[in-house]
């Protein structure tokens, strides 16, 4: 027989209810796609575009690579190779995955703001080493490119923003495991 | 106790290797079940019945056979027939992204027994909970192939800007997002513990 008891207040497990959870993250989802395709937004997603590949080139050029940067283009000065930064490439999509389950997730709006965005730090982060890495790799080995480029990192930015998640749910918990 | 550290190297390399294993061996064998499963899933919806939804033409690329139902008034259809089916060809790179969910979901389960040990126990539950998530993640895929195809179909009728966008929508997420993460969220339905362990909640309310 079950009884029913409200939660420890010094439990680090909060309440979830799951159904909640997935069809709010399935709203915030569609919402946060929606707006990301809309034609007025395009304009800020092609300069933030620029804004990554314009910061990836500063990154190549501090660690002594010679690059030049054409707008949402990265190009190697040495052989002419080139990247250009499109819709995908910019991780925008795993964002809007993470700020979805984020928002969805029951915790305070201090808390979530955090999650938001210490998330698309971590997110864009990783967007760098995947951008710089398919640029050298492009010049080593196209067929390894295009494995890397449509699977694996997309793959692999999927897990980590899963992980990140995972990470601020966990120090949600602590947090709210020390404060009880 | 499943790590976050942990389960993401293990993610990472399994990842990989089964990623080779894919690429080298797994294409067409996938590709063939894919074509077959997304027949049968079709088969099972209205206005399915068709002799076939998919061919494959000599260059490997995929035709697609796509009963519609044309509703534009005749001024929109510039007064030809309705048309019942349209047709159109994808290449086979392009359908190759659709095999890619299940060696994903396979690598991230692989990833949740390395994470919790490799002992008898684990390993019992865990062949089960991979057919089951084997079978949806095909099924998955069937649909998401359809929605594909449904969505092409009818963008080629002409729609107004407010339908076009909504198929354009449907169309980034089928093919951009859904297939990769559909996996995790099956993972995740799947498997309970990482479920628990992940969304760190307990059944509220009860002991």
């Amino acid at each position: 027989m079950r009884i029913a008891r409200p939660s420890p207040v010094s439990s680090s497990k909060p309440a979830l209810r799951p159904g909640r959870f997935v069809a709010l993250f399935a709203l915030f989802f569609l919402l946060g796609f929606g707006v990301l395709l809309a034609p007025f937004v395009q304009p800020a997603v092609l300069a933030f575009s620029r804004g990554l590949v314009s910061a990836s080139g500063a990154i190549i050029r501090i660690c002594g690579g010679k690059v030049l940067v054409e707008g949402p283009i990265l190009r190697s000065e040495t052989n002419g190779f080139a990247v250009e930064m499109k819709d995908g490439c910019n991780g925008a999509n795993v964002t809007i995955l993470l700020w979805a389950a984020v928002l969805a997730f029951p915790s305070s709006m201090l808390w979530k703001a955090k999650g938001l965005a210490a998330g698309t730090i971590a997110i864009q982060a990783i967007n760098f080493v995947r951008f710089i890495s398919l640029f050298y790799l492009g010049q080593f080995n196209m067929t390894l490119f295009d494995l890397a480029h449509a699977y694996l990192w997309e793959a692999l930015i999927m897990l980590d923003a899963m992980v990140v998640f995972w990470l601020w749910v966990e120090w949600g918990g602590k947090r709210a495991a020390v404060k009880a | 106790m499943i790590r976050p550290s942990a389960f993401l190297l293990r993610g990472s390399i399994s990842l990989i290797a089964v990623l080779a294993l894919w690429w080298v061996l797994l294409q067409n064998p996938l590709l063939w079940l894919l074509r077959v499963s997304t027949e049968f899933v079709f088969s099972l919806l209205p206005a399915g019945n068709v002799p076939a939804l998919i061919t494959v033409a000599t260059d490997s690329d995929w035709e697609f056979h796509v009963p519609v139902d044309d509703s534009r008034t005749p001024a929109q259809r510039g007064g030809a027939q309705p048309f019942a089916r349209m047709e159109f060809s994808v290449p086979r790179e392009d359908v190759l992204t659709y095999t890619f969910s299940l060696p994903l979901y396979w690598a991230v389960a692989i990833a949740v027994v390395m994470a919790r040990g490799v002992t008898r126990e684990n390993l019992r539950g865990a062949g089960k909970q991979l057919l089951i998530g084997t079978t949806v993640v095909i099924l998955a895929e069937a649909l998401c192939l359809i929605a594909f195809a449904k969505l092409t179909a009818y963008g080629g009728l002409n729609p107004d800007a407010w339908s076009k966008w909504w198929i354009d929508l449907g169309k980034y997420l089928v093919t951009q997002v859904l297939p990769f993460v559909m996996p995790l969220s099956v993972l995740l339905a799947i498997h309970r513990d990482l479920r628990m362990e992940i969304l760190s909640y307990t059944r509220s309310g009860t002991t």
